[in-house]
C-alpha cells in the first residue's frame, strides 16, 4: 500500500514536473547579473485605461500641422543624427504631453529602465520566419554598425538577446512578446508579422515597449503610440485611423512609369482583410480607370487551385497594367499563369521583391521573369550611398540581404536612431519624450528609406516606394525609390 | 460557353487532386472503419519529401524527378502506410468513434510537425544539404521544370493546360483505372470488398482482415502521397496547413460518395473542383461576401452529410460506442482516490499565490481559461458521446460578441460576458442541429464544416469583427467591486475559483438526473425515448451547455490577452486542443484542466523560448535525475510485474531527457553569445501530442485512464506477491483490469497460455484417426457472461453430427468458437488432432473449417459471381458449379442480396462442393426456408458427407436433421447433456432437448 502510493506520487510528479521545473526555474532567473533592472512598475501604477491617449483632444484634424515650420523638402536627407546631443533629461521637468492630429501623447506612466544598463540596451526580435527569413541577419548587420561606430550615447552597446519565430500563430506571437518583455526584459522589440495582432501590440504599448517594423499592421498606427513603422503607418486609412490618408504611391508610381495618367488598370485583391481594404482603396483611387477590381482566394482559404478564370479576366479586358494585391502564393501563381497566357502588359505585385528569389528555382525564374514588383524597402540593386552603406554592413557580418533581412535591417535602423535620440539618460519616458513629444525625424542617406517623423507617422506615412523588374532572373531597378507622402506632415 | 468549358476542364483537374485523397479516404474508411484525417499530413509530407529529393538528386533532370516520384510514392508511402497501420490503426479497429477520429487528428498534427522539425533542423541547424522552404510558392512538378503551358485552339475558345495539370490528369486517370481494376478484377480487391460487406464472414472465408487493412492503408497512403506530389505544383504550396484544407475539402468529396463508394468519391472530388471554379466565376454576388468562395466545399460537406443521414439508420447513440469507464480505483480508500487531484489543485494554488512570476502567472491564466474551454468537451464528448470540432468557434463567438457589446454599448464586463456566452450557446444550438440526425464521425465532420463556415464568413463580417483589418475588439480586464483584475494575479485567483466551481458542476452533472438522461440518450436513443427523455431537448441542451462553457472560458482568455480577433481561436488550433484533451482523458474535468495547462505551457516552453539559461545551473541535474529516476522506477517496476511499458510517459520523459542532456552537452542549437535559436523547437509539442495518437490506440480513454489502469495492475501484482510471501493461498479479489481487459493491460489470457485441460487430466485422445474437429472442455464468454461452461464435442470425418438444443442454449456460440470468431477462454480446439485454439477465423478457414452462419453465408453487396469467386478463384470450378446449380449461372451478375432465401443458402453451400472443406459447420441452415428447399439443402449435406467432409449441423428443429445425422449431441445452458449415435436417440430426449432440460437420457 505504502509502496503503491509512492509510485502514484512518482507518476504524478512525472506528469507535473515539466510545469514545476520551468516555473521554479524562472524564479531565480537572474543570470543577467549586471542589470539593476528595476521591476517594471507599469502594471502596479495607477492607470485609468489601457491606452494613455483619449480621443478627446480638442484639435482640428483637417489642419494638423499648419503651424509647424515648413521643412525644406529639397533636403530631407541628412546623414547626421538629428538629435543626439540632448542633455541627460530630467523627464519630469520637460513638456510631457503633445497633441498631433486627433491623438495626444502624454507621459502618464512611471519610467522604466527595463533592458537598459550603463553599457547595454537589450532588444528582442520576432517574425514569421517562413515569410521573413533572415530577419535577424539584417538586424545584426545594422546593430553591428551601431556598436562599431558607437552610435548610442554614453557608449552603450546594443544587444539582440532574443529571437522568436511565431510560426504564424497569434498566440505564439503574444506569448513571445510577453516572454521577451517579462523574462528577457528587453527595452524594445523589432517585430514584423501578420499575426502581431492588437493583443500583442496593445500589450507592448501597455508595458511601454517600443517596437519597430514594417508598418502594415494596426499596431503601427495610432492610437498605439509605442509602435513605429519604419515607413510609418501604412494602412491607417483602411483601419479608420483619424486623419489618415490613402497612400498615393501605389498610383503615382504608375503614372510616372507610363508617363501618362490615361491608363486602364486591372487589379486582383486577396479575399482577406488587406485585400478587402485594398479593394475599397482602389475603387476610389483608380475611379474611372479600373478595367476590373476582383478578389482571389487566399492561400489559407485553399489558394488559387484553378487560375483559368483570372487569366480569362485579364485577356478579356486587356488592361494596360495588372496589379496583384494578394498574398505571396497568389501573386506568384497569378504571375506565372498570366505570363503563360501571352498577356504582354506589366504585371506587378507588392511582395515578390525578394533578392535572390528568381534564381532560386527554375519555376520561380520563369514565373517572375519580366514581371514587376513594387517594394517598400529600397532595392539593394540601386547604386546609392545608402545601399552601399547597407551592403557594407551586411559584409561586416557575413550576411546577404534577402527580403526578410532587409525588413529587419530597416527596423533596426529606426530603433537605433530613436534610442540615440533619447539620449544618455535612457528610459521609457525619455524615449517617449524624445520621439513622440519632442518630435523625431529619422535621418537617411540618399537612396535609403524616406525619413519617418513621429508622432506624425503614427497616423500617416512617408509613402515611399520603388519598383524592380526581373530581367534574366535578376532584379533590376525599374523605378527609383521615391517618397510621395507630404514632406510637411 | 467557351469559358464554361474551360472552367469545367481546369476545375476538374484541380478537383482530381481532391479525388485522389477522397478515394483513399473512402477505401480505408470502408475497409477499416477509420476515417483518416491524417491524409492531409501525409500529402504534405510526401510533397516535402519529393521537393527535397529532387533538389538533392538534380531538379533539372527528368530521370531524377521520376526517380524521386517513384521513391516517394512507391517506396516511402507504402512504408509509412504500413507503419501507421501497425502502430495506430490496427489496434484502433475496435475503439470508439471519438478515439478513432482523434487518433487520426493526432497524426495530422504530428506528421507535418515532424516533417517541419526535420526540415528546419536540416536547413538551419545542421547542414544536411536540405533545401530551405522559405518562399517556395512554386513547387516543381514531375514532368517539366520549369512548367510549360500549352494552348489548344478549340474553335470558339482556347484551352490552356500546363504540364503540371497534365501530370495531375494522367495520374488521376491512371489511378482511377488502376483502382477500378484492383477492386473489380483482383483477388485482393474482392477480399477488401468482402471485408467491407461483412467483416466477420470474410474472416470465415479465409480473408485476413489485418491483411486487407494493411493493403487499404498502403493504398490510401500512396494515393495521399500522389495527391501531395502532383498536387503541390498545381496548388503552389508547401504549407502544411493548406494541405489540411485540401484534406477537409476531400472529406466533402468522400461524403458525396456516401463514405462507401470509391467511384462516387472520385467523381465528387472532380465535381467540387468544377463547382468551385464555376461559383468563383459566375456567382458574382459572392464577391461581396468575404470568404464565400472558400466556404463552398464546407457547404457541400454539410449538405452531403445531412443528405447521407437520411440513408443511415444509425444514430448518434450506439451502445458499443459508449462502454462505461472502468473504475480502477475501487480498491483504494476515497481519500486516496482524491489525493492526486487535491495535490494538483494545491500545486496550482501554490503556484498562483506564491511561486509564479508575472510571466508564469500569465501562462497559468491561459492554462486555466483553456481548462474551462476544454471542460466543454468533458460535457459534450466525455459525457454526451458526441464529438465536436467546433469548440474553438464558440470561444471566438463569445469573445467577439462580448468585445462588440463592451465597445458599442458601454455595458460593464459582466453583462457583456453573459451576452457573449449566451450567443455562443445559440451558435452551439445551431451547430447541434446536425446532431439530431448524425452521430459519431459524420457529426464530427458536420461540426467541422460549421466551424470553418463560421470562421470564414461570420467572423470575417466586418461589422462583427470591428471593421476591415485585424483591429478586433478590446476586452479590458474587468474591475469587479474591490477586485481589480488588471492585476494578473487577481485574474489567476479568479480563474482558479471558476475552474474549481466549473469542475465541481460538471462532475455533479455527470451524476445528476440530467446526466443520466444524457447517458441514456448516448447509449440508445430509442430506449431513452421510450423511457420519457426528449432526445432533441437533451442533445441540444448538451451542445448548448458545452458551447456556453467554451464561450465562458473564451471570454476570460480574451480578457487576459486584452483583445479578440477572428484569429484568437482558430478551428485548426481547436483540433490541436482536442487532440491534447483526448490524449489526457476526456471523461474527467481534471483531465481538461491538465490539458489546458499543458497546451498553455508547452506552447511557451518549446515555442517562444524556454529560458534555457537556468538549465545551465544545478537545475539540469535535478530535473534530469527526477525524470531519470521516475522513468527508471516505472520501467523496472512494470517489467517486474509483467506490464507493458507505458510508451507515452516514457516518450515524454525521453524527449525531456534529451533536451536536458542536449542542453548540458550543447547539442541543442544555441549560440551562447547571441540569442537562442529555438524556432525548430516550436514543432516539438505538436509532434509530441500528436504522437498521443499511438497512445489512444492502446487506451482510448487517454493517459489518465491508462495510468490508472497500470497503477491498478501494479497494485494487484504487488498484493499477489505480498500474499504469496505471506503464504496466503486465497486469491486476491479480482480486479476489473483482468475482467474488462482494456487494451492497455491485456497481458494474459491469450489462448495459448490457457492450460490444456485434457493434458492436465491425462486424457489425451486415443486412436488412429483423431476426429476432424474436436472441442475439449471449451469455455467461452461474452464480456463477463460465460455462455459455454466446458463443451466436449468431436466431429468425425465423413459423418454428420447434429447439435440440437433450445434457443439460448449456446449453439451459435459453439459455432463461433469452433470457427474462431469468438476466442475460447478455456479449453482446446483441435483440427485433425492439431491445436488451433489460438488461430483466428481466417487462419482456421484456410485450414479447412467453414462456417455457414445463421443469416446465410453470403456477401449481399457482392454479385453472385464474386461470392463464388471468393471460394473458387478458378473460373473452371465456377463453371462446374453453375452447371450443377443453373440458378447461380443465371444470376451471376446480380447482387447476392437480391436472391431468395433458398438461393442464398445454395450460394453459400454450392461453391464449397467444388472444393470441399475439412469441416463444415452450418448454423440453422434450414431456418426460414420452404420444405422443398430444405430437402435440397439436406441432399447437399449428404453429398458433402459422401465426399468425406466432417459436418456439424446446428439446429433448433430436430426433425429434418435427425434423418441424415450419424450422431447427435444435445446442448443446454452451455453444457453438452448427451452425445451419442442417432439410433440411441429417443423421443423423450428430443422433448427434453426442446424444453432445454438438462436430463441425461435413458439411464
Amino acid at each position: 500500500m505504502k509502496k503503491s502510493l509512492l509510485y502514484k506520487l512518482l507518476a504524478l510528479l512525472a506528469a507535473l514536473t515539466l510545469v514545476v521545473a520551468s516555473a521554479c526555474g524562472n524564479d531565480d532567473d537572474d543570470d543577467g547579473a549586471a542589470e539593476p533592472a528595476p521591476a517594471p512598475a507599469a502594471t502596479e501604477a495607477p492607470m485609468d485605461d489601457a491606452e494613455p491617449m483619449d480621443d478627446e483632444a480638442p484639435m482640428d484634424d483637417a489642419e494638423p500641422m499648419d503651424d509647424e515650420e515648413p521643412m525644406d523638402d529639397a533636403e530631407p536627407m541628412d546623414d547626421a543624427e538629428p538629435m543626439d546631443d540632448e542633455e541627460p533629461m530630467d523627464w519630469e521637468e520637460m513638456a510631457t504631453s503633445r497633441t498631433w492630429g486627433a491623438y495626444s501623447y502624454e507621459i502618464d506612466f512611471e519610467p522604466s529602465t527595463r533592458g537598459v544598463t550603463d553599457d547595454t540596451v537589450r532588444l528582442g526580435a520576432m517574425t514569421q520566419d517562413a515569410l521573413y527569413g533572415g530577419f535577424t541577419d539584417g538586424i545584426n548587420a545594422r546593430l553591428g554598425r551601431a556598436n562599431r561606430d558607437g552610435e548610442l550615447p554614453g557608449g552603450r552597446m546594443v544587444e539582440l538577446v532574443q529571437y522568436v519565430d511565431d510560426g504564424s500563430d497569434p498566440q505564439a506571437n503574444f506569448e513571445g512578446a510577453r516572454s521577451m518583455v517579462e523574462n528577457d526584459e528587453v527595452f524594445g522589440i523589432l517585430v514584423t508579422s501578420a499575426v502581431s495582432l492588437p493583443q500583442t501590440t496593445d500589450y507592448l504599448a501597455e508595458n511601454q515597449v517600443p517596437f519597430t517594423g514594417w508598418g502594415f499592421m494596426p499596431g503601427f498606427c495610432a492610437p498605439n503610440d509605442w509602435g513605429f513603422g519604419f515607413n510609418g503607418c501604412l494602412s491607417g486609412f483602411a483601419f479608420g485611423v483619424e486623419g489618415a490618408d490613402p497612400l498615393v504611391s501605389v498610383q503615382n508610381i504608375w503614372y510616372d512609369f507610363f508617363g501618362t495618367e490615361d491608363i486602364q488598370v486591372g487589379i486582383f485583391n486577396s479575399d482577406d482583410d488587406a485585400g478587402r481594404a485594398g479593394h475599397a482603396l482602389y475603387e476610389n483611387l483608380w475611379a474611372g480607370k479600373l478595367a476590373f477590381n476582383d478578389f482571389v482566394p487566399t492561400q489559407t482559404g485553399g489558394g488559387i487551385t484553378d487560375p483559368t478564370r483570372f487569366v480569362n479576366t485579364v485577356l478579356e479586358h486587356e488592361p494596360d497594367l495588372v496589379i496583384l494585391s494578394t498574398d505571396f502564393a497568389g501573386a506568384i501563381t497569378l504571375k506565372a499563369s498570366i505570363a503563360a497566357s501571352g498577356y504582354e502588359g506589366p504585371v506587378a505585385d507588392y511582395l515578390t521583391y525578394v533578392p535572390g528569389l528568381p534564381g532560386s528555382s527554375p519555376d520561380l525564374g520563369q514565373a517572375l521573369e519580366g514581371g514587376y514588383a513594387v517594394t517598400q524597402v529600397p532595392p539593394v540593386e540601386a547604386s546609392e550611398p545608402a545601399i552601399e552603406q547597407l551592403l557594407e554592413d551586411y559584409d561586416a557580418v557575413g550576411a546577404f540581404p534577402g527580403f526578410g533581412s532587409l525588413v529587419g535591417y530597416w527596423s533596426a535602423d529606426l530603433m537605433i536612431q530613436m534610442i540615440a535620440a533619447a539620449g544618455e539618460d535612457l528610459n521609457t519616458a525619455s524615449f517617449y519624450q524624445a520621439v513622440n513629444i519632442d518630435g523625431f525625424e529619422s535621418a537617411q542617406q540618399q537612396g535609403g528609406l524616406g525619413p519617418v517623423k513621429f508622432p506624425a507617422d503614427h497616423v500617416v506615412a512617408p509613402d515611399c516606394t520603388g519598383m524592380v523588374q526581373v530581367v534574366d532572373a535578376e532584379y533590376e531597378v525599374a523605378h527609383e525609390f521615391v517618397c510621395y507622402g507630404d514632406p510637411n506632415r | 460557353m467557351g469559358e464554361f468549358i474551360q472552367l469545367l476542364v481546369s476545375g476538374a483537374i484541380a478537383g482530381a487532386i481532391y479525388s485522389l485523397i477522397a478515394a483513399g479516404l473512402t477505401l480505408s474508411y470502408t475497409s477499416t472503419g477509420i476515417f483518416n484525417l491524417a491524409y492531409g499530413g501525409i500529402a504534405y509530407t510526401s510533397a516535402m519529401l519529393y521537393f527535397q529529393l529532387i533538389n538533392a538528386l538534380g531538379i533539372e533532370s527528368l530521370g531524377m524527378r521520376l526517380l524521386s516520384f517513384f521513391l516517394v510514392v512507391v517506396v516511402f508511402c507504402p512504408l509509412l502506410g504500413q507503419l501507421l497501420n501497425v502502430a495506430v490503426f490496427r489496434p484502433l479497429a475496435r475503439a470508439n468513434d471519438a478515439a478513432k477520429v482523434m487518433a487520426t487528428i493526432g497524426i495530422l498534427v504530428a506528421l507535418p510537425a515532424l516533417t517541419d522539425l526535420l526540415v528546419d533542423l536540416g536547413t538551419k541547424t545542421w547542414d544536411w544539404g536540405l533545401q530551405s522552404t522559405d518562399y517556395v510558392f512554386l513547387t516543381p512538378g514531375v514532368w517539366k521544370v520549369p512548367s510549360e503551358t500549352w494552348t489548344y485552339d478549340l474553335g470558339s475558345f482556347d484551352l490552356r493546360i500546363s504540364s503540371n495539370q497534365w501530370a495531375v490528369l494522367v495520374v488521376a486517370v491512371v489511378v482511377a483505372v488502376a483502382l477500378w481494376a484492383l477492386m473489380r478484377h483482383t483477388r485482393i480487391g474482392l477480399q477488401m470488398r468482402a471485408v467491407v460487406d461483412r467483416p466477420d464472414l470474410a474472416g470465415l472465408r479465409g480473408v485476413s482482415e489485418s491483411f486487407t487493412s494493411s493493403a487499404a492503408w498502403i493504398i490510401g497512403t500512396m494515393l495521399a502521397g500522389l495527391a501531395g506530389v502532383v498536387g503541390a505544383p498545381v496548388f503552389n504550396s508547401l504549407e502544411s496547413n493548406q494541405y489540411n484544407v485540401f484534406m477537409f475539402i476531400a472529406t466533402a468529396a468522400a461524403v458525396m460518395g456516401g463514405l462507401r463508394s470509391i467511384p462516387l468519391a472520385f467523381a465528387g472530388g472532380v465535381a467540387l473542383g468544377v463547382v468551385t471554379s464555376w461559383v468563383g466565376r459566375y456567382a458574382t454576388f459572392a464577391q461581396d461576401i468575404r470568404g464565400f468562395e472558400s466556404s463552398v466545399p464546407f457547404v457541400v460537406l454539410l449538405v452531403g452529410l445531412l443528405f447521407m443521414a437520411r440513408e443511415r439508420t444509425r444514430r448518434s447513440g450506439v451502445v458499443a460506442d459508449a462502454p462505461p469507464a472502468t473504475v480502477y480505483t475501487d480498491d483504494l480508500p476515497k481519500w486516496r482516490v482524491q489525493l492526486p487531484w487535491v495535490l494538483g489543485a494545491a500545486f496550482i494554488v501554490l503556484q498562483v499565490f506564491v511561486f509564479a512570476d508575472k510571466f508564469w502567472l500569465g501562462l497559468w491564466v491561459t492554462g486555466l481559461a483553456f481548462g474551462l474551454v476544454f471542460m466543454s468537451w468533458v460535457l459534450l464528448t466525455g459525457l454526451g458521446g458526441m464529438v465536436s470540432l467546433a469548440q474553438a468557434a464558440f470561444v471566438t463567438m463569445a469573445a467577439m460578441t462580448a468585445g462588440l457589446i463592451l465597445d458599442k454599448t458601454g455595458l460593464p464586463f459582466i453583462p457583456a460576458l453573459i451576452v457573449g456566452v449566451i450567443i455562443a450557446g445559440v451558435l452551439g444550438v445551431i451547430v447541434a442541429l446536425p446532431a439530431l440526425r448524425l452521430g459519431g464521425l459524420p457529426l464530427a465532420l458536420a461540426t467541422l464544416a460549421l466551424a470553418f463556415m463560421s470562421e470564414r464568413v461570420l467572423f470575417e463580417w466586418s461589422w462583427f469583427k470591428n471593421g476591415q483589418g485585424t483591429k478586433g475588439w478590446d476586452i479590458p480586464r474587468p474591475q469587479l467591486g474591490p477586485f481589480d483584475f488588471q492585476d494578473t494575479k487577481s485574474l489567476a485567483v479568479l480563474l482558479v475559483i471558476l475552474v474549481l466551481v466549473a469542475g465541481w458542476l460538471v462532475r455533479n452533472l455527470q451524476r445528476s438526473v440530467t446526466g443520466r438522461a444524457i447517458i441514456a440518450v448516448r447509449n440508445s436513443e430509442p430506449a431513452a425515448a421510450t423511457s420519457g427523455h426528449s432526445i432533441v431537448r437533451t442533445k441540444l441542451a448538451v451542445f448548448a451547455l458545452s458551447a456556453l462553457l467554451a464561450g465562458f472560458g473564451g471570454v476570460f482568455f480574451a480578457t487576459f490577452i486584452g483583445n479578440v480577433t477572428p484569429f484568437t481561436a482558430t478551428t485548426q488550433a481547436g483540433l490541436f486542443w482536442l487532440a491534447v484533451v483526448i490524449l489526457v482523458g476526456i471523461r474527467r474535468p481534471g483531465g481538461a484542466v491538465m490539458a489546458g495547462i499543458m497546451v498553455a505551457a508547452s506552447g511557451h516552453t518549446f515555442g517562444t523560448g524556454w529560458h534555457w539559461d537556468w538549465m545551465e545551473s544545478w537545475h539540469v541535474v535535478l530535473v534530469a535525475s527526477v525524470f531519470g529516476a521516475a522513468a527508471l522506477a516505472t520501467a523496472i517496476r512494470d517489467r517486474q510485474v509483467g506490464l507493458p511499458f507505458s510508451p507515452p510517459i516514457l516518450g515524454v520523459l525521453a524527449v525531456l531527457a534529451f533536451i536536458c542532456l542536449a542542453r548540458v552537452y550543447s547539442w541543442y542549437p544555441i549560440d551562447w553569445d547571441g540569442f537562442d535559436q529555438y524556432d525548430e523547437a516550436r514543432n516539438i509539442p505538436a509532434f509530441m501530442f500528436g504522437l498521443g495518437a499511438m497512445q489512444l490506440a492502446r487506451e482510448p480513454d487517454g493517459i489518465l485512464a491508462f495510468t490508472a489502469a497500470q497503477n491498478r495492475a501494479r497494485r494487484d501484482a504487488w498484493r499477489r506477491r505480498l500474499a504469496a510471501w505471506r503464504g496466503e493461498t486465497e486469491a486476491v479479489e479480482p480486479s476489473p483490469v483482468a475482467e474488462a481487459a482494456p487494451a492497455a493491460v491485456v497481458t494474459a489470457s491469450t489462448p495459448s497460455d490457457v492450460p490444456d485441460p485434457a493434458e492436465e487430466a491425462g486424457d489425451h485422445y486415443v486412436g488412429d484417426h483423431p476426429p476432424a474437429l474436436e472441442l475439449v472442455n471449451v469455455r467461452a464468454s461474452y464480456g463477463l457472461v460465460e455462455a459455454l461452461h466446458g463443451i466436449d464435442l468431436s466431429v468425425p470425418r465423413g459423418e454428420i453430427t447434429a447439435l440440437l438444443g433450445p434457443n439460448g442454449a449456446g449453439k451459435s456460440t459453439t459455432c463461433a468458437v469452433a470457427s474462431g470468431l469468438l476466442p475460447a477462454t478455456y479449453g482446446r480446439i483441435r483440427l485433425d488432432g492439431e491445436d488451433v485454439t489460438s488461430l483466428r477465423s481466417h487462419r482456421r478457414a484456410r485450414r479447412g473449417v467453414v462456417l455457414a452462419p445463421e443469416a446465410r453465408g453470403i456477401f449481399s453487396g457482392l454479385t453472385v459471381r464474386e461470392n463464388m469467386q471468393l471460394w473458387l478463384p478458378d473460373p473452371e470450378d465456377r463453371e462446374l458449379c453453375c452447371e450443377r446449380f443453373p440458378i447461380l449461372g443465371q444470376r451471376q451478375n446480380q447482387l447476392a442480396g437480391n436472391l431468395s432465401g433458398g438461393e442464398q443458402q445454395i450460394l453459400t453451400l454450392a461453391p464449397l462442393l467444388a472444393h470441399p472443406p475439412e469441416v463444415l459447420i452450418a448454423d440453422e441452415p434450414s431456418l426460414g426456408l420452404a420444405p422443398l428447399i430444405v430437402n435440397q439443402i439436406l441432399e447437399l449435406f449428404i453429398e458433402f458427407k459422401e465426399r468425406g467432409v466432417a459436418l456439424l449441423l446446428v439446429e433448433e428443429k430436430a426433425r429434418d436433421v435427425l434423418e441424415i445425422a450419424d450422431s447427435v449431441a444435445f446442448i443446454s445452458l452451455g453444457h453438452i447433456t448427451w452425445h451419442g449415435p442417432r439410433s440411441e436417440v429417443d423421443h423423450d430426449q428430443l422433448d427434453a432437448a426442446y424444453l432445454g432440460e438438462a436430463t441425461s437420457p435413458t439411464n
